[in-house]
């Protein structure tokens, strides 16, 4: 797709010259162009794969999480937060641990790979956290916030684990 | 929530997950070899196992005080 990739290489070179001929072609710069919708040579930003990307595309999980905890004007204030890099990194933990009791109990390695990818990414799914907590005026208040998309994926996980391990006599 | 129907819930996961485990084995004509690992290693997994539980019940540990 002749896209905003090759636009912005040809915007490069066209700012080089300009530069060396002692102009300034924009202010903008490149990557900066704005999007135009009703402009059809533009490809939409999020619109950059190309057919190779979509071979090796697998479901990927995107989890993000946005937390804000705001206490103003306020005493005896307790608050506890999940550690979100903790809670994905026991995830890709609970993934490992799948992955060695299906290769160490398959003897062909590529099944193994095959099922542990199928049973691993039929949780993964899109996740975007928000949370937002204000406590303002306060005395006495204890503010407990749990990311529930990743405790839940986790759970998922460990249950397919656990699933695992009792066919092979081990719990 | 009653605990009962908080158990019921727990049933319904564990048969899904067992279905889901156990088909996907199934359609790669794949059963998991119990005599592959020896009993160290069993132990071994038994107690990464059990970590792996800890972690993830800390993890929703606020959800179930709720």
């Amino acid at each position: 797709m002749a896209s905003y990739d090759s636009y912005r290489k040809i915007c490069l070179l066209e700012q080089e010259l300009e530069a060396l001929r002692g102009n300034s072609k924009s202010e903008q710069g490149c990557g900066n162009k704005e999007w135009n919708a009703l402009d059809p040579t533009m490809s939409h930003p999020l619109d950059n794969e190309t057919v190779a990307q979509e071979a090796d595309q697998v479901i990927k999980s995107v989890q993000q999480s946005f937390e804000s905890i705001v206490v103003k004007d306020s005493s005896e204030v307790e608050v506890t937060t999940t550690d979100t890099q903790a809670a994905v990194n026991l995830q890709i933990a609970l993934q490992a641990a799948i992955a060695l009791v299906l290769s160490i109990s398959i003897a062909d390695s590529t099944k193994a790979d095959q099922i542990t990818q199928e049973l691993t990414s039929k949780i993964k799914s899109s996740q975007i956290n928000r949370q937002q907590t204000y406590v303002e005026n306060s005395r006495g208040v204890t503010v407990t916030t749990t990311d529930t998309d990743i405790a839940i994926n986790a759970q998922v996980l460990l249950q397919i684990l656990v699933a695992l391990v009792a066919r092979l006599d081990i719990l | 929530m009653s605990k009962k129907k908080k158990n019921d819930h727990k049933e319904v996961y564990d048969k899904v997950i067992d279905m889901l485990v156990n088909t996907t084995l199934n359609r790669h004509g794949v059963k998991l070899d119990k005599n592959k690992i020896d009993q160290k290693n069993k132990e071994e997994l038994k107690k990464m196992v059990e970590e792996l539980k800890n972690n993830v019940n800390s993890l929703s540990k606020t959800e179930k005080e709720e």
